[in-house]
């Protein structure tokens, strides 16, 4: 018999800065600090 | 023993020792199964209803054309106080600046395309951007004056030696801060001197200081070496207050590299770490960050949550780079027309007759080629929408081909990728 199937939300290690916003910068950083993880050089235009 | 990974539709699958781990980093989900789910139709199928195996997203496809710049930046100065060792653009204790009509013009062609709500204005190196204080708080008075409805952000990528007065004035204009430094005194000093050879480490660790007393958002921007024991560097930092730091390793591809290769055997006295020293030396930081309760950013890692086809803005023609002699550039670190990598970044320039920037189509098209469903090396690779090639212009360097890649950082990829994807499902609890 196979097992049940368990999903469960995925827990990000908190210590990683990763992306929320959908952008393309992750080159040199230009010191975006908003609280999105995001270092990227703003080429996204979120409203991040 | 490798963990075996392969990426379908939007969900990665990893194989770890019986089992498997099915990761949707886009829905946010996570199951372990005890069978290969690409094998047993059943199991596929449960997943498929459980939200796995979607397509991509949309944003990470392949752009044709050149749309609009989403964000400028100013590469005000080839000129530098400091006299790193590693420095990837060369810059000397002398050199140009930025003219001041060329800063205006940049900004107000920028600002008349722009089609953002918030205008997102860097200073960045090439030099030190502070030595040009009078150019960014002209600029930034230009924007307030001029364009007092858009919403704006102003960015800097300092090296943190800029007077006390200065750094108060770019809180005061809440600026996106981001210092460049290595760590402690001996490896600050070591790497990043001032040019007449004394250290800086007194003065950018005061300014960190500044910056964390009054509870500012700022980030670190540090280079670490094979010889550099990266939870150290990470514990020093959170001691100074630093809650924010982004690590890369030193990249043996700078300009001036056929001098100083900085390889093991070289003799230097900083080397750029291989693959597996990658991946030990950041778990390490991870570990130290966990513990010290800061969060730690790599380029290569990202892209992770939301995917993307480009590793930058630069290199798909998003990010409207500004060098000081006049013409927009495809990346940070290829800016004047010494540099041998100027035709392939070279997208634009300015032309102050009409006081607008004539485009180069063909550079932007061929940037934009660049994209993680076309690199031939790339387009098969489970990590190809995470790290999206790596950098175009450390590949470039490395290659002498834009379509190719940088081999130690993508190996630190794909080495890495599947161990997170383990951390992360330990904890989930599957």
């Amino acid at each position: 018999m196979k097992d049940e199937l368990v999903v469960k939300p995925a827990v990000v290690p908190e210590e990683l800065a990763l992306m929320n916003a959908e952008c393309v910068g992750s080159c040199q950083g230009d010191g975006c600090n908003d609280d999105t993880g995001c270092y990227g050089d703003g080429g996204c235009g979120q409203d991040c | 023993m490798a963990m075996i990974t392969r990426l379908v539709g939007d969900t990665f699958v990893v194989n770890d020792g019986e089992t498997y781990i099915v990761y949707s980093p886009r829905k946010s989900k996570i199951a372990r199964v005890s069978s290969d789910p690409l094998s047993d139709v059943n199991l596929c199928q449960a997943l498929r209803q459980n939200g796995f195996f979607d397509d991509v997203p949309q944003s990470v496809c392949r752009l044709c054309g050149f749309r609009d710049f989403k964000s400028l930046t100013l590469l005000l100065t080839r000129r530098c106080n400091l006299a790193c060792i590693y420095c990837y653009a060369s810059a000397r204790s002398e050199g140009t600046s930025m003219p001041i009509e060329l800063a205006h013009g940049a900004v107000r062609w920028f600002m008349a395309q722009l089609k953002e709500d918030v205008a997102r204005i860097s200073f960045h190196g090439g030099g030190e951007p502070t030595l040009e204080e009078g150019i960014i708080r002209n600029v930034v008075e230009l924007v307030e004056r001029n364009y007092p409805e858009r919403r704006r952000s102003f960015l800097i990528t300092t090296n943190g030696t800029a007077s006390r007065e200065f750094m108060e004035w770019m809180m005061s204009k809440k600026f996106g801060i981001s210092i460049s430094a290595d760590g402690p005194p001996e490896i600050q000093d070591r790497n990043r001197p001032f040019a007449n050879g004394e250290p800086s480490s007194p003065v950018v660790e005061s300014r960190i200081r500044l910056l964390a007393e009054a509870g500012y958002p700022f980030s670190i921007r540090m280079t670490y070496g094979a010889e550099d024991a990266l939870g150290g560097t990470v514990a020093y930092f959170a001691k100074l207050g630093v809650k924010k730091i982004h690590l890369e390793p030193l990249f043996p591809y700078g300009r001036e590299y056929e001098k100083i290769t900085f390889q093991p055997s070289s003799g230097s006295v900083i080397s750029a770490p291989h693959a597996d020293h990658l991946v030990s030396q950041f778990l390490e930081a991870m570990e130290v960050a966990r513990e010290l309760g800061i969060r730690i950013h790599n380029g290569h890692l990202a892209h992770l949550l939301k995917w993307s086809g480009y590793f930058c803005g630069g290199a798909s023609a998003q990010s409207m780079i500004v060098t000081q002699d006049g013409w927009l550039t495809g990346c940070l670190e290829v800016m004047d027309t010494t540099d041998a990598a100027q035709q392939p970044f070279r997208i634009g320039e300015w032309h102050p007759a009409s006081r607008s920037f004539n485009l180069n189509a063909g550079s932007i098209d061929m940037l934009q080629h660049r994209h993680a469903d076309e690199v031939p090396e790339c387009k098969r690779c489970f990590a190809r929408y995470v790290c999206a090639c790596g950098c175009a212009v450390k590949a470039y360097r490395f290659s002498g081909s834009l379509f190719r890649k940088e081999v130690q950082y993508c190996t630190f990829t794909k080495n890495l990728l599947p161990r997170l994807i383990k951390e992360i499902a330990s904890r989930s609890e599957v």
